[in-house]
């Protein structure tokens, strides 16, 4: 699909073309907006890029660890922006401004917002620890390990905690 | 010889997405994992789900900045008591109070103002934490999912029992200062001449957040008075069944100093009592009814040698000579 000839393009770079189809729509079904998928996208080639590809032994593996790294990463920054952002806001809180106000993708209605409403509901009940590890991660943007220092515990603590999470608010995803 | 072996079905595939979405959202998988991975998601049917998966955890990252607990008043007889609730806690808080549900959501960004006009009221917040303020006060409250705030207008006065909750720290801002708690129960008298924060469990800081050497950690039983005009602040000690004593309209001693006893009435009243230091080694161990100063010394009188007299805007106690 690219106009780049192929013979100069690095094994690296061969992958990104072949699965770029794939990666956007994993970016966009995280995201949640198509546009970001494709900014993130944009991101990834330029780190790619970047890389001196010879040692790469498997090329796949290599572009999907720095793909998921960024979504991950991505989404990371975005919800600790957006939760400066909205502190102390004097926006309404209504539902109806839940589209603009978290990014929506347009195709998302009500019925999303109310699984997002139950899914902050469910947040607010996980055990306090839980909780604490949860918040840590996700909204001021620390990594496990920051995450163990900062509460006093292991590394491997933190993650069961954050797994505990996830998996207690994943069934409540589930399409109805 | 190959066994026929069972086709996974779309739900075994989904959990092995989730499993697979899991390890990647750690951010810690080895070379191998991910060779693996690539290969899984090679499979159409596995990227639909691993897609359908990163949707979800999509979804849950939406929902940690989900907007601040919205409001909802529920009337019903007795004190009115405030329940925030996020989302489907609506439905919950409702059926509790059982009764008519007033929306108040989007109230002022989030922010819910109290207040107790002629009589006491108790207010439960959505974390559990109780605010009990006495008449006259004014409180108002925001919560989000990193901070609980909480502001006190001059003139009141709110024992506090907070609920615990390390990653949301509890404040009150009361004029300049900073009262910032974990989980434990204090009383804040916010009036305009004096502030009065007096702690009956756990910690308290106070702080001023313009000068940051001026920070006075608090532990139960210790009070803490600032004038306002000056740069006065001193801490002495409370008996912590004490604080708040307003709500019980009682004060409690066991075996104290008079000294003690006189601080403690000077707390509740704000009216100074002096004690003769003939009178100083007396002890006292009762329950005193709350009223004004000069009632508590009187009532006083019955108890202990001493003789009350009123000054102007003092009270001074003496001993009592045993007539003989």
């Amino acid at each position: 699909m690219s106009s780049e000839p192929a013979s100069t393009r690095s094994p690296l770079a061969e992958a990104y073309w072949r699965r770029r189809a794939d990666l956007l729509r994993l970016f966009a079904a995280r995201s949640g907006a198509r546009d970001e998928a494709e900014d993130l996208l944009q991101e990834l080639f330029l780190k790619i890029d970047a890389i001196d590809a010879a040692s790469i032994a498997n090329p796949d593996a290599y572009l999907f660890r720095l793909a998921m790294n960024l979504m991950v990463d991505h989404q990371r920054r975005r919800i600790s922006r957006q939760r400066r952002e909205r502190l102390w806001s004097t926006e309404s809180f209504a539902l109806d401004n839940d589209r603009s106000s978290f990014g929506e993708a347009p195709d998302a209605g009500v019925e999303r917002t109310e699984t997002v409403m139950a899914i902050a509901t469910a947040i607010e009940e996980l055990p306090v620890r839980t909780r604490q590890a949860f918040r840590l991660h996700k909204l001021e943007d620390l990594t496990h390990a920051e995450v163990a220092q900062r509460m006093g515990i292991s590394k491997s603590a933190v993650e069961k905690h954050i797994m505990r999470a996830l998996r207690r608010l994943l069934p409540l995803t589930e399409d109805r | 010889m190959t066994e026929a072996k069972p086709l996974p079905t779309a739900a075994d595939v989904r959990s092995v997405a989730v499993g697979w979405a899991l390890r990647i959202e750690r951010q810690d998988m080895d070379d191998a994992g991910w060779v693996e991975f690539t290969g899984w998601i090679e499979n159409p049917d596995h990227l639909a789900a691993f897609e359908g998966v990163q949707r979800r955890l999509g979804l849950i990252d939406r929902a940690v900045t989900a907007p601040a607990p919205t409001a909802t008043v529920a009337k019903r007889s007795g004190p009115p008591v405030i329940w925030w609730a996020a989302g489907g806690g609506l439905a919950l808080a409702a059926s509790i109070a059982g009764v008519l549900v007033l929306a108040a959501r989007g109230m002022g960004g989030g922010e819910l103002e109290f207040d107790a006009v002629s009589e006491a009221r108790t207010v439960a917040l959505s974390d559990h934490t109780e605010v009990a303020l006495r008449p006259g006060s004014v409180m108002t409250a925001a919560f989000d999912g990193r901070h609980r705030a909480v502001k006190l207008r001059p003139g009141s006065e709110a024992a506090f029992d907070v609920s615990k909750d390390h990653a949301r720290p509890f404040e009150i801002t009361i004029g300049q200062r900073l009262v910032r708690v974990l989980g434990t129960a204090f009383d804040v008298n916010y009036q305009p001449d004096v502030t009065r924060v007096a702690v009956s469990r756990g910690v308290v800081e106070v702080s001023s957040p313009g000068e940051p050497e001026r920070t006075v950690i608090l532990t139960a039983g210790q009070a803490l008075k600032i004038r306002q005009a000056g740069a006065d602040w001193s801490t002495h000690s409370v008996r912590p069944e004490n604080v708040g004593a307003w709500r019980r309209h009682r004060l409690i001693f066991n075996n104290q100093p008079l000294s003690e006893v006189a601080s403690e009435i000077t707390d509740a009243t704000d009216v100074a009592v002096e004690i003769s230091p003939a009178a100083a080694a007396l002890r006292f161990s009762g329950v005193l009814k709350l009223g004004s100063a000069a009632e508590m010394a009187n009532a006083l009188q019955l108890f202990l040698p001493v003789r009350a007299k009123a000054m102007p805007g003092r009270i001074v106690m003496e001993r009592r000579r045993i007539s003989p």
